[in-house]
């Protein structure tokens, strides 16, 4: 499972990657350290400047709204303070959206976990210094009480609670948006499952690249993809 | 109006304010000027209302007529206007010399300040109002003593004067005139904040309005009267001429005028009408600044009092000291 | 020292000096403390005590001004007319009765942060991002807490029976209008926590919010209103949702052991507090037909400080915060 993966789509960006789930396709591109204008910058470690584009039209509050929950979250993941008074520029287009019109906090919540996927493989592509590494998923509550990780967009449009949530891999927890309507155990048996959810896509393969732990109905395709990247980044040495 | 992608706009279809039926005859009764012509309005004014700011100050013309009418509109006009200064400060590193203090007004309106709603982008009327309050604040402040800075002062007016009573023709609802008495109350206001911020200052200069008014309905040979402090709607005849000063009563100076419609031969009368305004302002203003200065100077007693009693005991937990 | 009668000191620094130099090693002395006193004088888990004031401003239909310590929020509500038949595309008829306020975007809320309020949102430049950023998060709130009844906010009109009808069949009622409430929001004073003050200013506001009777004249084709008060309607709120903000200071560094991190959790942060702190916490509280207090909305970012148990802290004095404000803004 896991969404499907485009690496360095933009030959011109520092970093890029197309991330696409059932829901959103986000195209993220990484530009960075670069020159920073004099009255965005930062004495002591690097601006982090986050743009997002919907997919269709131009944005508005809503999307500035979005930027900051993401360039709060990213600002937390990198190491800023290896690039004083620079810029990190992320930008992000939403190439594909759910048809069917979702209420308002539902589309807010759901469209971030992909958001920060994305942005995190285009950093990770981009060769930016990291603190951690992050994954986020989306979890919705059905009116049943059911718990759906990566929920379809009619499971989206009946739901009682939307959590976007992210951890990293000591398993802080990054991001918590949720809406809807819930109580606090409700939220932290999500928080479980969540965690659960970032660990797996994250957790080691054994020789065979076979999973070692977390469930088995999501494979760990954020380690695969990391993997991955290593090895072509190393094959250079392997061939001679 | 075209859609501000930085704002929240409007549904697509757009929307028109409310129109009220006429009301049965009897409830409606205009306002009416009670006072003599020669007496202001009540007001109200106060410093320090913001405190992230250098100086700021509130100023109040509360309604008239409470009495209860039973409508939603309201009758009589009032007059709610804040200010803040900040400065004076460093100019932006790439502004060019300045031997003065660089002073900046900027008046806007709340959206819910008139009976129409106002927009968020400042409008040429707004722009108008602002460039009036710098020319008479120019004068007063003593801008040699901040070389290299600038200054800005912003006012919001939360709730305008009307230009005329709702209800009445539509002659009575033109002509502007209640920006006249929102201008003396932003000269007012921002001379407040001013001292409070501790900008120095040659003098309290201070807003007075005055207008020729229409005593009775519609008699040609009627010369009008010249009545300070006009409240738009209570003059049923209209208003013929209005002038508007900023001035400095210790020096008998007049920094800003500005005089609207036909006065005829009562234009020197006009403008004596309005400085007396401003003097009768200035007393609300000097009164206000006294007493903010006086609890100030309470304060840093008091603060001295309460530093030499908690030395020892309590005051230890909260006293951090960096030192290196 | 050149007079050679004081005895070498080291550099000390009053409070003022060392808090806007070194802000963050200030507050961290501070909060290191047995019992920790924030500079503001309050305690971790200290809000300040809000006042609020409705119906002061005469134009609107409904009006608050919050005051938090030195935040003050002026909000006005002012009630406009949507004709339905200027709605370019009008939603189907099946639509859930719920989204009838969202879809046609009867509510416009818009906060104002350039009024002078503070220095470094000075008028004349566009709404900052951070005024972008709450004027959508307030309507979202909106939406997402269903708080007004679209019933309340259309305009019908019994049209007379036409030819094609069944005789035994009433009127008609049609839609032919709709309320759109303009809720804008001037923060006039600005110490920290924007959110939370003008989250409160719109719900007194509304909750004062009086609608006037309102009716389709065949004749003239046009809506009219009653200027009666007597006639007007009081408009209803489905539930009072209150915002807690929480900022979460961290000593955590990349420089340092993860271990070797501290972190404390302040309610309703102050400008100072705000410009340290990174991490934030909003959870948004509202009773949902029971007493406990269920969460509608939760937001945080930031950082890694919080985890679960800190979250369920913040949440249960978000909750306690719910109830003690129940009797605040009902009581008005």
């Amino acid at each position: 499972m896991g969404p499907d993966i485009l690496h360095h789509p933009l030959n011109r960006a520092d970093g890029s990657a197309t991330l696409s789930s059932n829901l959103y396709s986000v195209l993220a591109a990484v530009n960075g350290p670069v020159e920073v204008q004099r009255r965005d910058e930062l004495p002591e470690e690097a601006a982090v400047e986050v743009n997002i584009r919907p997919a269709s039209g131009v944005g508005g509050p809503r999307e500035r709204w979005l930027e900051t929950v993401v360039a709060a979250v990213l600002r937390s993941l990198l190491l800023v303070h290896m690039h004083p008074r620079t810029l990190i520029q992320i930008t992000l287009q939403i190439t594909k959206a759910p048809s069917l019109t979702l209420k308002g906090a539902a589309r807010d919540v759901a469209v971030l976990p992909s958001l920060i996927n994305a942005a995190f493989l285009a950093l990770a592509d981009g060769g930016l210094p990291l603190r951690n590494t992050v994954a986020a998923v989306l979890l919705a509550v059905a009116s049943t009480g059911e718990v759906r990780e990566e929920p379809s967009e009619k499971e989206l449009a009946g739901c009682k609670s939307v959590h976007g949530l992210a951890y990293d891999n000591h398993g802080d927890l990054l991001l918590s948006e949720s809406a809807g309507s819930f109580d606090l155990v409700e939220w932290e048996r999500i928080a479980d499952q969540a965690e659960k959810a970032c660990r797996a896509v994250m957790a080691p393969l054994n020789e065979d690249g076979v999973v070692t732990e977390g469930s088995t109905s999501s494979l760990p395709w954020l380690r695969q993809e990391l993997t991955d990247k290593a090895q072509a980044a190393i094959a250079w040495r392997e061939a001679t | 109006m075209q859609a501000d992608r930085r704002r929240l706009n409007a549904p697509p279809g757009g929307t028109a304010p409310p129109v009220f039926a006429t009301a049965p005859k009897t409830k409606l009764q205009r306002p009416t000027r009670t006072r003599e012509p020669d007496q202001h309005r009540k007001l109200f004014l106060r410093t320090g209302i913001v405190p992230s700011a250098s100086g700021s100050a509130y100023y109040e013309i509360p309604p008239q007529q409470q009495q209860q009418t039973g409508l939603l509109v309201p009758q009589s006009s009032s007059l709610k206007i804040t200010c803040t200064v900040h400065g004076p400060r460093p100019l932006p590193r790439n502004a060019a010399f300045s031997p003065n203090l660089l002073l900046s007004t900027h008046v806007k309106f709340a959206p819910f300040a008139t009976r129409n709603r106002r927009g968020y982008v400042q409008n040429a009327s707004e722009r108008d109002l602002g460039a009036h309050l710098e020319t008479a604040l120019r004068g007063v402040v003593i801008g040699e003593r901040f070389p290299k800075s600038g200054c800005e002062v912003v006012v919001t007016v939360l709730e305008g004067e009307e230009d005329g009573w709702w209800a009445g023709n539509a002659e009575g609802r033109g002509g502007g005139w209640g920006m006249m008495g929102v201008l003396a109350g932003c000269i007012t206001v921002a001379s407040a904040a001013l001292v409070d911020a501790g900008i120095d200052c040659v003098d309290l200069v201070s807003g007075g309005v005055a207008a020729v008014v229409q005593a009775g309905t519609d008699q040609r040979g009627d010369d009008g009267v010249v009545a300070i402090d006009p409240a738009p709607s209570e003059h049923d005849g209209g208003i013929r001429a209005a002038c508007v000063v900023g001035y400095l009563q210790s020096r008998d100076e007049v920094t800003e005028m500005w005089m609207k419609g036909d006065a005829g031969m009562r234009a020197e009368q006009l403008i004596d009408e309005a400085v007396k305004a401003a003097s009768l302002t200035r007393a609300v203003l000097a009164e206000a600044v006294k007493e903010a200065v006086e609890m100030k100077l309470e304060k840093v007693e008091g603060n001295a009092v309460a530093a030499a009693s908690v030395k020892e005991g309590k005051g230890k937990s909260k006293d951090v000291v960096m030192t290196g | 020292m050149a007079n050679g009668t004081a005895k070498p000191t080291g550099l000390a620094f009053s409070r003022e000096t060392f808090a806007k130099l070194t802000p963050a090693p200030f507050l961290q002395a501070l909060l290191q403390q047995p019992d920790p006193i924030r500079p503001n004088g309050r305690s971790l888990d200290d809000f300040r005590t809000p006042t609020i004031n409705t119906g002061s401003l005469s134009h609107s239909n409904g009006s608050a001004v919050v005051r938090f310590g030195d935040t003050a929020v002026v909000c006005g509500v002012r009630a406009e007319i949507l004709l339905a038949s200027n709605i370019p595309h009008p939603p189907s008829e099946d639509i859930y009765d719920n989204d009838v306020v969202e879809r046609l975007g009867l509510l416009v809320p818009n906060l104002e942060l350039s009024t002078g309020c503070s220095p470094d949102h000075l008028p004349g430049n566009p709404p900052s991002t951070l005024a972008q950023a709450l004027s959508y998060r307030i309507l979202s709130l909106l939406h997402t807490s269903n708080l007004i009844d679209p019933e309340d906010l259309r305009i019908h009109h019994g049209a007379p029976p036409t030819e094609d009808d069944l005789p035994d069949e009433g009127p008609k009622i049609v839609t032919k209008a709709y309320w759109t409430l303009y809720i804008d929001i001037l923060c006039i004073a600005l110490d920290g926590n924007p959110f939370d003050a003008a989250w409160a200013a719109v719900m007194s506001a509304l909750q004062s919010t009086h609608l006037p009777k309102a009716w389709w004249d065949p004749d003239r084709e046009m809506i009219l209103c009653s200027p009666l008060a007597a006639e007007a309607s009081k408009l209803r709120l489905r539930d009072l949702p209150v915002a807690s903000t929480f900022a979460v200071f961290s000593t955590g560094s990349p420089l340092k052991q993860r271990r070797e991190a501290e972190s404390w959790v302040l309610a309703d942060p102050d400008e100072f507090e705000e410009g340290v702190c990174t991490e934030t916490v909003t959870a948004v509280v509202m009773s949902d037909g029971g007493d406990v207090g269920r969460i509608v909305r939760l937001e945080k970012s930031g950082g890694g400080a919080i985890g679960k148990a800190a979250m369920r802290r913040c949440v249960q004095m978000s909750q306690q915060r719910w109830r003690e404000w129940q009797g605040v803004l009902n009581g008005g």
